[in-house]
């Protein structure tokens, strides 16, 4: 602190005025971690929903769980791409060894959170048949409690059946449009002309494991075995095929990243 | 009644002196340099990938950012232009910014440019984020609001610009903010650990140290030691949960800055966040400046 005359010295009409919009800061501050990654649809979520325009202007609303609840497993994108000649190349994405794309460190960082993305998004959302079978299971409960003559009961869970339809329409979409842009702009980086993108897990070795003289970067950590399919692109075929992963990767616990 | 009238009007003096008390800008000076030049150099390594990643066509749709936030409010200067070449000179006129910011050249104006620029690249960049662009994003922003121009000042020692400001309320209500958003960083980083079984089997560090995609200094060493995984585990939970705690304390603020320099020194150079790490350090140099004074 310094004890000489402060230069902007607050007139006392102001100080309050000051102070309403320190704490209205504050608050609207503390509703991006009590809202996300979870928060409370009851409470936090609707408050943060006002605020959003604040928090998206101003890049705040982060829920801050770096390395939360566990470090985990990180996540590849890998990718066949088949060139004008038939040659197919294969390659993934963050890649140590790759010398263009991992110097500086960063802009490998930069590679490495997009495959942690496309993981998150494909792992966090259900694909199309286990999003049907949902909406069927709500839909015969509907139809029950209709008979039953909960009307109230069964129109609530129409619209929330209709809400869930509209936000899964939205995030399909969203990820379609990420691994179609990642896969196009592959294609460009490797003169290809076919695509196939698949997302896999590096597992974290137990101490036992390297002690017994195990590599990190052995391939027995990539799991599971089988690549998981998120993407297939001809773009001078007749139709952009996309396909989503068909389940989520078994992890060893649920990882976070920073 | 008596009571709760003096304890409001002890809670009035005591928000009034944490908030409106005057501040020199010296150690605010101190962080916008380092600060300054860590979104220099983190813009600087988006130039060649500007293209590839953020412009039209690139990995990450502007549309995935609308859909993912639902809002047009995570707005970027990305979405107003298209041309690669225009887009490319903005980038020169924000790294510019950045570099005049962080020497102190016209803080005032350079300062609010280089907030804007930060909140604008990470809006645009949703998808190949990480902790460092939300500790950066803060601290611009902060320091936009406050007079830090006059100390650790380029411009000034060359008489351009850094006029020295006397104490200013301005400069306080930065580093409060800076202080407070630190301690809600680390407190909800602490309670997401809490949630995780490995934070308390002590097995957490392990699972960093021997990630391959994020390793860079091989600790695998550590294998053989597992009490000092299991020690510097629970020594991280502690001191992320105890943070908001124990940093105000006159007693125990000196161990917990002392504590934030391994912690994330280890993370920015085991781990490859070189960068992350030492804008949380430069984040914490905030509190530094209350126990010189």
């Amino acid at each position: 602190m310094d004890s000489s005359p402060p230069e902007n010295k607050l007139s006392p009409a102001l100080k309050p005025v000051v102070s309403c919009a320190i704490l209205f800061y504050l608050f609207v501050l503390i509703l991006g971690p009590l809202s996300n990654p979870v928060g409370s649809e009851h409470l936090t979520q609707p408050i943060a929903q006002k605020v959003k325009p604040i928090h998206r202007a101003l890049f705040l609303g982060h829920g801050y769980r770096f390395f939360a609840p566990n470090p985990g497993p990180s996540h590849l994108v890998e990718f066949e791409i088949t060139q004008e000649d038939g040659t197919v190349v294969t390659g993934r994405f963050p890649d140590r060894g790759d010398s263009e794309n991992s110097f500086p460190r960063l802009q490998y960082h930069r590679w490495f959170m997009l495959s942690e993305t496309i993981w998150t998004e494909h792992f966090l959302t259900l694909n199309e048949t286990e999003f049907l079978a949902q909406q069927k299971r709500l839909q015969n409960i509907a139809t029950e409690k209709q008979i039953a003559g909960h009307h109230d009961i069964a129109s609530r869970i129409r619209r929330d059946i209709a809400g869930r339809k509209k936000d899964y329409e939205t995030v399909r979409k969203r990820i379609d449009e990420l691994v179609e842009a990642v896969a196009m702009n592959l294609l460009e980086m490797h003169d290809g002309k076919k695509i196939k993108m698949y997302v896999r897990e590096r597992e974290i070795p137990y101490p036992f494991e390297v002690q017994e003289g195990a590599k990190l970067d052995a391939e027995r950590f990539l799991k599971p075995n089988r690549l998981f399919l998120i993407g297939e692109f001809d773009p001078g075929g007749a139709h952009d095929a996309v396909s989503v992963v068909a389940e989520p990767l078994p992890s060893r616990g649920s990882g976070g990243t920073p | 009644m008596i009571k709760f009238s003096g304890w409001f009007t002890a809670l009035a003096e005591s928000w009034d002196s944490f908030w409106f008390t005057g501040r020199n800008g010296k150690m605010l000076g101190l962080i916008r340099l380092l600060t300054g030049l860590i979104v220099f150099y983190t813009h600087l390594v988006w130039t060649p990938l500007i293209q590839r990643f953020l412009g039209r066509g690139g990995m990450l749709p502007s549309s995935y950012r609308q859909d993912f936030f639902g809002s047009s409010f995570a707005w970027s200067h990305f979405d107003w232009v298209a041309s690669p070449e225009i887009l490319m000179g903005i980038h020169i006129v924000a790294l510019i910014a950045m570099l005049l910011f962080a020497l102190g050249f016209w803080t005032r104006v350079t300062g609010i440019a280089t907030a804007l620029f930060v909140i604008s690249y990470a809006n645009r960049a949703t998808g190949a984020l990480f902790g460092l662009d939300q500790i950066a994003g803060f601290l611009t922003l902060y320091l936009a609001i406050s007079n830090c121009g006059d100390s650790f000042s380029l411009a000034r020692r060359l008489g351009l610009g850094g006029e020295r400001t006397k104490s200013s309320i301005r400069n306080n209500i930065a580093i409060r903010l800076i202080q407070v958003h630190l301690c809600i960083v680390y407190l909800f980083a602490g309670l997401g650990k809490c949630q995780g079984e490995t934070w308390w089997n002590g097995e957490a560090i392990w699972g960093a140290v021997a990630s391959f995609e994020y390793q860079t200094i091989d600790m695998t060493w550590m294998a053989d030691h597992m009490w000092l995984v299991s020690l510097i585990t629970l020594v991280t939970l502690i001191f992320e949960v105890g943070y908001i705690a124990l940093i105000w304390n006159r007693i125990t603020r000196p161990m917990m800055l002392l504590l934030a320099i391994p912690l994330h020194l280890g993370i920015g150079l085991c781990m490859g966040m070189l960068e992350f790490g030492l804008v949380m350090l430069i984040a914490n140099l905030a509190f530094v400046e209350s126990e010189v004074a």
